[in-house]
């Protein structure tokens, strides 16, 4: 999966569009989900708070309002002459008359009414609708009844706790008790002479809450001080629980924790949970101050939130449709980039393979592909004709490479090349080798035998190096071989080679050359010299040496040269080692010079070997010296060795080794 | 590489540093051909900075020297050391160039050798 994401540009764009919208849509649903839900809570919660002040307020009018009518009575029965009859008709129109009080009795302290009743309370109270009389005296002991003796031991008027009035009402009901004195009397003779009552009915109660109506399930009720249910839902638990001992049984810890945070607070707005419906809600509560009631207003959450739901609703609808159609769009969209790409990706495959005929549909694009497509095939146009030129290139320098190797194997051949050179003599010795600095070089060098006891040595140095100087070597090599001769003197040989040099020479090439002749039969040696490095000699147990040079310049430029005869004697075993400066002039990493006295060393510490072996190891010492830097000049080395002792003639002048324009003299 | 040159009556002056190599050499002919002209009736070389001469360098002082020649000019070198000097000696190359210890014999016509 991750691949396919970092492989695709599709991939990306797409899913990365729809990862940041869902994103962003979730936040946007988050936030305005939480803060529609806090603005309908905070709404609610004023609200219902308001309701349940506000109902509290009436519950505690009307509650109050009976207290009053009560008192009224109270001092009504206390300053007039009553009889029974009084009594009762009054009685019966204070209960018909407030359709708040359910029932009320005026009850009499022992032989209060009558000297001769002990016990006298008529008490009328609605029942079915119709107005019923029940004479407490006859149903029980009132004086033993809370709401008869609190009054009377206090002398005050009280609300009694809800209770059930058996024998009385028949009802659930709460009484307020007013105790009345004879007014008639001297305030001293004044005395209590019985409590007024008046009741309220808990149906009544219940009916007064349940006519809130909260949301659709919302509901109210009431607990006591106490946390009895006054006014509760299920009607039969009605004074039978309170809040906690319903808790207790429920097992509903919460509902336990309602009832206490609606005694400690006097008001409050709280999270009920599932306590007190079966889907979430809240809770409003307030008190009727003088009795400590709580009037609790509950609001079902999922009615309250019923409009943030549904705006989250539509908002997710349109959030996810969005999200679909962004992403349509941004897969399109990418796709008309990666696809294109994909088909260049392939096309430059193919160009580099060789094939630059491409073109692209979106190269009239005006866009960036666009852009690219035309850049693209403008690109393989240019390819395809430089291709043709670099082709060609190629084909002209393999054809140059080849002719230069060509020119490398003719120019090895001009040089001698098979050793021992001279199989069948063993008077002499000679060695030799070059190596040009490219592939053709401009050093050479010669040897022949002039006739059977001469032998012509020749070692040159062209200026430069490469193809001009193969050309110029060429020449002088073959000028040298076809002028020496054994009657010719030396020096009048290297001034004829220099004037035809010199003759056709406007671009200044020279060469420096070294020739000599050696008599085989007396050792004597001839040479001359025209710019070239002095050899090394060494003879017998003589220290190695440079052969004192004298004559003239390098060869092709001055006419005349004015060349001299150098002459010496190779005594038996006596050599000659002839070389050019790319053996002293060799440089190191350090750009020092091989130099004569390295070379002079080199060769006295290996002055016995044979001539092969002189040759190479100079050569090996060369190159280690120079280590890393490539050969910057034609190396050439030759090693002569004069050994007459072991003569073997067989009578023949032996063939020349080098093949050349004159083969055999 | 590098030349310098200036001016010293109907002279011309040139210094060589460093190495005369092959490279350096067709760069050293091309500096020297540009700077002469008809007015110049002697070119001195200064060879007191140069370190290493090679056969392509001997040559394009021996191009210099034949052009000069050619107009009726003079070209000498002076003041040759060290490996540069061997390399002057061996090829005998003062047989073809003039060449001089100092400066002051190389500008003075009383010794002026005509090749």
């Amino acid at each position: 999966m991750l691949h396919w994401f970092r492989s695709s540009i599709k991939a990306k764009i797409t899913l990365l569009v729809l990862f940041t919208t869902s994103i962003v849509l979730a936040i946007v649903l988050g936030f305005t989900g939480i803060f529609s839900r806090s603005v309908v809570q905070s709404d609610a919660r004023s609200y219902a708070l308001g309701v349940a002040e506000v109902t509290a307020g009436r519950l505690a009018k009307e509650l109050s309002s009976v207290a009053m009518v009560t008192r009224n009575l109270a001092y009504a029965i206390g300053y007039g002459q009553w009889d029974k009859r009084s009594i009762d008709e009054l009685l019966m129109t204070i209960v018909k008359s407030n359709e708040d009080i359910y029932g009320s009795t005026v009850s009499f302290v022992p032989f209060g009414f009558d000297p001769t009743l002990k016990a006298y309370a008529p008490y009328y109270y609605k029942k079915n609708g119709m107005i019923s009389f029940v004479q407490l005296a006859d149903s029980y002991d009132y004086f033993k009844r809370d709401w008869f003796k609190k009054p009377l031991e206090t002398g005050k008027p009280t609300w009694s706790n809800p209770y059930f009035d058996e024998g009385g009402g028949e009802t659930l009901m709460i009484t307020y008790s007013y105790p009345f004195m004879e007014k008639n009397l001297e305030p001293i003779h004044q005395m209590l002479k019985g409590v007024i009552t008046a009741d309220i009915s808990l149906d009544h109660l219940t009916d007064m809450v349940s006519g809130i109506k909260i949301e659709e399930t919302g509901y109210a009720f009431l607990l006591s001080d106490k946390g009895d249910l006054i006014v509760w839902p299920q009607k039969d638990l009605i004074m039978k629980e309170t809040i906690f001992s319903l808790a207790d049984k429920l097992e509903a810890p919460k509902l336990r924790n309602v009832g206490e945070e609606m005694l400690k607070q006097g008001s409050g707005f709280l999270d009920a949970g599932r306590s007190l419906t079966e889907k979430e809600s809240f809770l409003a509560f307030s008190s009727l101050p003088d009795f400590g009631w709580r009037l609790g207003v509950v609001i079902p959450k999922h009615e309250l939130f019923a409009q943030t739901y549904a705006l989250e609703k539509i908002l997710l609808i349109f959030g996810v449709a969005g999200i679909l159609l962004l992403s349509t769009v941004s897969l399109m969209v990418a796709r008309s980039v990666s696809a294109p790409l994909k088909r260049m990706a392939h096309a430059t495959e193919k160009v580099g393979e060789g094939y630059f005929d491409v073109d692209f549909i979106e190269k009239t694009r005006l866009d960036e592909v666009g852009q690219l497509a035309r850049s693209f095939v403008s690109m393989s146009k240019s390819l395809r004709s430089f291709m043709k030129d670099l082709t060609q290139a190629t084909a002209n320098k393999e054809r140059i490479e080849s002719e230069l190797r060509i020119a490398a194997d003719i120019q090895k051949s001009m040089l001698p090349s098979s050793f021992p050179a001279f199989p069948n003599r063993n008077d002499f010795d000679i060695y030799a080798l070059m190596r040009p600095a490219k592939e053709v070089g401009g050093d050479f060098f010669d040897f022949f035998l002039l006739d059977e006891d001469h032998l012509c040595i020749s070692v040159g140095d062209v200026s430069g190096k490469g193809t001009p100087a193969a050309l110029f070597m060429s020449v002088t090599k073959y000028l040298i071989e076809a002028c020496t001769t054994v009657d010719t003197p030396i020096d009048e040989t290297l001034e004829k080679i220099n004037k035809l040099l010199a003759k056709n020479n406007a671009t200044c090439m020279f060469v420096t050359v070294f020739l000599g002749v050696l008599d085989l039969k007396s050792g004597d040696f001839v040479y001359a010299n025209a710019g070239h490095n002095s050899p090394l000699i060494w003879i017998q147990d003589a220290p190695v040496a440079f052969l004192e040079l004298v004559g003239g310049p390098l060869l092709g430029i001055m006419d005349p040269g004015l060349f001299r005869v150098g002459k010496t004697t190779l005594v038996p075993d006596g050599r000659l080692l002839v070389y050019t400066d790319g053996v002293t002039e060799a440089f190191n990493v350090e750009g020092e010079p091989f130099s004569d006295d390295k070379l002079l060393r080199t060769v006295e510490r290996i002055r016995g070997a044979d001539v092969k072996s002189i040759t190479e190891k100079v050569l090996r010492e060369i190159d280690e010296f120079c280590g890393v830097v490539p050969q910057s000049d034609d190396i050439t080395i030759m090693a002569l060795n004069y050994k007459p002792d072991r003569k073997d003639r067989d009578g023949l002048i032996p063939e020349r080794t080098g093949t050349g324009p004159m083969a055999q003299i | 590489m590098e030349v310098r040159f200036r001016k010293q009556g109907s002279a011309l002056i040139f210094t060589v540093t460093g190495r005369l190599d092959t490279v350096a050499a067709s760069e050293f002919q091309s500096e020297v051909e540009k700077s002469i002209n008809n007015e110049t009736e002697r070119i001195v070389i200064d060879c007191s900075e140069l370190d290493y001469i090679s056969s392509a360098g001997l040559r394009s002082i021996l191009i210099i020297a034949q052009k000069t020649c050619k107009a009726n000019g003079y070209l000498a070198c002076c003041r040759l050391r060290g490996l540069v000097k061997k390399v002057f000696e061996i090829s005998k190359f003062s047989l073809i160039v003039p060449t001089f210890d100092t400066l002051e014999e190389a500008l003075d016509d009383k010794l002026r050798q005509n090749r």
